[in-house]
């Protein structure tokens, strides 16, 4: 406890994590100011400009001329041959309305649970995997954990120690962030007199605990992949390796088309999401007049699986180099 | 109880490069450092003395050969005996955007010391006025003396300093050479490992000397310049009639421009009784010591540093 204590302390210290910690919380925040502006509800001038846009539309020539042809030959415009009354549905159908011109949709919680339900804690997951590769990394860049190893040479201890200073702190960021991002959401469409379904309340849980496990994970893997190669350089480097050319390298992969089951971003949020649907070629199941589109489902045992094996195969290599390899 | 506090027997150290190359830094060593005292630690560079040092310390792993500290065999059980050790290795190495005094409060906590010992620390390497300023604000000398400080944060009974006195002035080098003196006085055991050959000698009571990983020397300072043997200033009247005498009487002899320098392997008063009896009188004799810093040319002239093998 002693130690953990010490690294807490080190990781407080550390200018640079406070610096990730400080954009751990301002960028959700900015997230939800953005739903906040995107969603906000339409006011009586944005109603009037709207109705006088309609209006002026309606004068157009080309919109007279295609009410025009609508009434002359309804069946060309679907669905109106059998109309009583083909006036009325021509001129539904052409002529602009003032709801045309107002674009914002009213705050959807529940489709908030989707969109940035999956992109606060994957946002959180990239920050924290960096808090956790630049702090002992500096260690490593500064030479200091060998005088550290002096003062406490057994190095499991140490390593665990520093393992668990992350893991602690991204459990806290983790659950303080999303709990005020999910706070701020339903307070905001309360605020709004919009509904807050019970299920809602039934998936929130589940999600921001998911998310704070993941997040947790990010920094104990960054960390790993430090301890691995000793310099946050080298760690930055992988990440953006996967990242990128990852993708590309699994997608020419013979896997028989279902590629993307393999890909870093597709086990995320189906962990996230607690499963997701994905493209697979091979599953070309579900047809329309457009053609066949095969999906699959990635599930949350399935993400937790790929994701849990990456973890512990780098956690397991960081720590068994840091304690055999020399220290400079 | 040993009476060894450092012990090391047969120890080997091999680096492999990326290319394949094998390369020994400590070849088959044998150190022993008596309890108390300060003993040097010599060697040219890359003869192994730093990584002989990190190995006893645990942050390099031997090849072969065994090691003790204070008797408890190391790395295996290092942790036992790590609280009595206090060791600069190279050069200090801290956290530069934190304070001198974050750095040692954190090394403080870790061994579950308080902040009055930080303090102590601090006071005795003067950087009480200086503990609040970043680590890379501070000068060459100012990471010495806090990695000094370092040390004394545990209170050790065995002190390792690996080139103390790098990047200290005049003042800075007197300062950790009685700080040195002061600590083996008072019972801590100080293996120094130092270039300064004249700053060894005057500080310490015994010395190992290493070459290509090697021992090449070893024990107290006086049984190390007595097996140089000594050699004699001769002033006379006539050096060239000097120097014939001497020689036809089986000493060897040099000259240069102070007079005549006369192997001392035999007893003094033969010199004055062989010139004496060629009415040579002899106005100086002058027995010359070998220094340490002669002592250790003569011995490491014909290493190669970082030999490979």
């Amino acid at each position: 406890m002693r130690l953990l204590g010490v690294e807490l302390t080190r990781l407080r210290w550390r200018r640079a994590v406070l610096v990730l910690v400080v954009a751990a919380m301002a960028i959700p925040a900015f997230i939800l100011g953005a739903v906040a502006w995107d969603t906000r509800p339409v006011s009586a001038a944005e109603v009037a400009a709207a109705e006088e846009q309609a209006a002026a539309e309606r004068d157009q020539p080309y919109i007279q001329d295609e009410l025009e042809r609508c009434l002359e030959n309804p069946e060309q415009y679907g669905g109106f041959v059998d109309s009583d009354d083909p006036q009325v549905q021509c001129e539904e159908m052409i002529l602009p309305r003032a709801e045309w011109f107002l674009f914002r949709q009213p705050l959807d919680v529940e489709q908030q649970l989707q969109d940035t339900g999956s992109a606060v804690p994957v946002l959180l997951f990239v920050l924290l995997l960096l808090v956790g590769a630049t702090f002992v990394g500096a260690d490593w860049t500064s030479g200091s954990i060998s005088n550290q190893l002096l003062f406490e040479p057994r190095r499991t201890r140490v390593w665990a120690a520093k393992a668990g200073a992350l893991a602690l702190l991204a459990a806290v960021v983790a659950g303080v962030v999303q709990g005020a991002f999910w706070l701020g959401m339903t307070t905001l469409a309360r605020a709004r007199d919009l509904p807050v379904p019970d299920d809602v309340w039934d998936r929130l849980p589940g999600l921001v605990g998911r998310g704070t496990v993941l997040v947790v994970a990010a920094a104990v893997l960054g960390y790993s992949l430090t301890m691995l190669f000793r310099s946050t350089v080298a760690t930055l480097g992988i990440v953006f390796a996967v990242a990128v050319a990852g993708t590309f390298v699994i997608a020419v992969l013979p896997l028989g088309g279902d590629n993307e089951r393999w890909m870093v971003q597709t086990n995320l949020l189906a962990f996230v999401q607690n499963g997701v649907d994905y493209y697979n070629a091979q599953n070309q199941v579900t047809c329309d007049g457009f053609g066949c589109d095969g999906m699959s489902r990635l599930s949350l045992a399935g993400a937790t699986a790929y994701l849990g094996t990456i973890l512990v195969v780098v956690g397991a290599l960081g720590l068994a180099t840091f304690r055999r390899r020399d220290v400079p | 109880m040993s009476d060894l506090v450092i012990e090391t027997s047969g120890l080997r150290k091999e680096f492999r490069s990326r290319r394949g190359g094998l390369r020994v830094a400590v070849d088959d060593l044998d150190l022993a450092v008596p309890v108390g005292g300060v003993h040097g630690f010599l060697g040219p560079n890359g003869s192994g003395k730093t990584t002989t040092i990190r190995m006893l310390l645990g942050l390099a792993g031997a090849t072969a050969g065994t090691m003790r500290l204070f008797g408890t065999a190391v790395p295996a059980h290092l942790p036992d005996v790590a609280g009595r050790v206090g060791a600069v290795v190279e050069s200090p190495k801290f956290a530069p955007h934190f304070t001198g005094r974050q750095n040692l409060s954190l090394l403080a906590r870790t061994i579950g010391a308080g902040t009055d010992r930080v303090d102590a620390a601090l006071e005795t390497v003067r950087l009480t006025g200086r503990d609040r300023d970043r680590y890379k604000s501070y000068s060459l000398g100012m990471k010495q003396r806090l990695a000094i400080a370092a040390t004394l944060l545990k209170d050790p009974d065995l002190l390792i300093l690996d080139e103390p006195t790098n990047g200290l002035d005049p003042a800075g080098i007197r300062e950790i050479r009685d700080t040195i003196r002061d600590l083996g006085a008072s019972g801590v055991t100080v293996l120094l490992s130092s270039h300064i050959l004249a700053e060894v000698q005057q500080v310490c009571t015994s010395a190992t000397i290493i070459g290509n990983g090697r021992m090449l020397a070893s024990g107290t300072v006086e049984e190390l310049l007595a097996t140089s043997g000594t050699t004699y200033r001769v002033g006379v009247g006539d050096p060239a009639a000097a120097q014939h005498h001497l020689e036809a009487a089986g000493f060897a002899v040099s000259a240069d421009e102070h007079g005549l320098v006369v192997d001392g392997s035999r007893p003094a008063d033969e010199i004055t009784r062989t010139l004496a009896a060629h009415d040579l009188w002899v106005t100086e004799l002058t027995p010359l010591r070998v220094d340490l810093e002669t002592f250790f040319l003569d011995l490491t002239r014909d290493e190669t540093l970082g030999a490979a093998r």
